[in-house]
């Protein structure tokens, strides 16, 4: 290979593909679910440019470049929506949401207890302003 | 499916399993769960398939500054990838998108696509991951929560994206016997183009990417004139429809945000 041809950006995007895939199943926060729809939507709009390039034709460019219109509505909207969502259930977790599925599947709970937060060091203790702290004596005064 | 072993110049048949199966690995261990994520192993194992993968699919390469500049651009937009699936910290996730976004940047300038690489930066880097941060940091919770120290079934997610990314790479691979002749078609309609007469408003469509001497289309400065003449000309009514969808984009955002009544407290 001398120089990067049409099957190598196209694997790329596959593989930009599969992870934003496996994200968004796999994880639970909403938003980052959301994030993994954009990186699926990256490996497609990189197919796109890729294509673009070797048939010698800019349809895919303008085509990218609606792709990215469409990608600030859908995050204006999922904004939106997952703010709402927020304040009903105080919580991120799409799991919190699974009454929305079919009657017959049974819930999904979770077994295994969370860790324990990791202890944080307390913060220091500051006298309050405008008193001052106490100070040693000087020994030697002149 | 037995077909597939001598296909094409490109040797990456099934030889492919071996590291997307590697990195698929790396990824299911790094997942969040309960009981930790197994970092050093999975990241090893992660850096390793994205190595072997870039390896079998460069073939031998041969080091020029566009193959090394590929390989740098693709790396980085596959690891943000992976930290963007797999960090337990949303926002650490978050910025993790931006990584992608300034490798899949680089890449579209690799392909000759220089507005779109500003584009990108500017709308995903700088508007869209700027209201997401601003959205993670209202509903902040304290690690470990429920909604980023678990996974739903990562096995069988990671068993999906692994299936995913090899039937695309076979279906690539088999194509890619065909990809000389593909190429060389393109050659041709590309020197028909550059004999035709250059008139200042000429119509847009076949070959407008530039050509350096050997007729293969180089880099080109101006591709951002002619995409807009592109935008402009033939996708005109698109252009107005997508003005429109942003309007009632914005309508709706604000109508769904809205606080309605005895909501709750943000």
């Amino acid at each position: 290979m001398v120089s990067p041809d049409l099957p190598h950006f196209l694997a790329v995007s596959a593989v930009l593909f599969s992870l934003g895939l496996v994200g968004f199943i796999a994880r639970r926060n909403l938003i980052i679910m959301f994030l993994s729809v954009e990186l699926m939507v990256q490996g497609v709009a990189l197919n796109f440019v890729a294509f673009a390039r070797f048939r010698g034709n800019l349809d895919g460019q303008a085509f990218v470049l609606f792709l990215l219109t469409i990608a600030a509505c859908e995050a204006a909207l999922a904004l939106a929506l997952i703010l709402a969502m927020y304040r009903t259930r105080s919580s991120l977790d799409v799991s919190l949401w699974q009454d929305l599925r079919e009657e017959d599947l049974e819930q999904v709970t979770d077994d295994e207890p969370l860790p324990l937060a990791p202890a944080t060091a307390p913060l220091p203790q500051l006298p309050l302003a405008g008193i001052a702290p106490a100070k040693p004596e000087e020994p030697n005064r002149v | 499916m037995l077909g597939m072993m001598e296909a094409g110049a490109y040797p990456w048949s099934w030889w492919v399993l071996g590291p997307i199966s590697l990195g698929f690995l790396g990824i299911y261990l790094l997942l969040p769960r309960p009981d930790g994520q197994r970092t050093a192993t999975g990241s090893l194992l992660g850096v390793l398939g994205i190595a072997g993968l870039m390896a079998l699919v460069l073939g031998g390469v041969i080091a020029n500054v566009e193959s090394l500049t590929f390989c740098v651009f693709s790396g980085v937009a596959c690891l943000g990838a992976g930290f963007l699936v797999t960090l337990e910290n949303p926002a650490r996730a978050a910025l993790a998108f931006v990584v992608v976004i300034l490798g899949v940047a680089g890449l579209f300038l690799l392909a000759a696509a220089p507005f779109l690489m500003g584009a990108n930066i500017i709308v995903y880097a700088g508007a869209i991951i700027v209201t997401f941060l601003f959205v993670l940091m209202l509903a902040q919770q304290h690690l470990p929560s429920d909604a980023d120290s678990r996974s739903r079934e990562p096995l069988l997610a990671c068993i999906c994206g692994a299936g995913s990314v090899l039937i695309i790479l076979l279906a690539i691979g088999e194509d890619a016997g065909r990809t000389e002749s593909y190429q060389e078609g393109f050659e041709a309609r590309a020197l028909v183009a550059t004999r035709a007469p250059v008139a200042p408003f000429r119509r847009v469509g076949e070959s407008d990417l530039r050509l350096n001497q050997g007729g293969v289309p180089a880099m080109p400065a101006d591709n951002t004139a002619f995409l807009g003449a592109t935008l402009y000309g033939r996708h005109l009514v698109a252009v107005e429809l997508a003005a429109v969808l942003l309007v009632v984009a914005t309508l709706g955002a604000i109508a769904v945000a809205q606080r309605t009544g005895a909501g709750g407290a943000l």
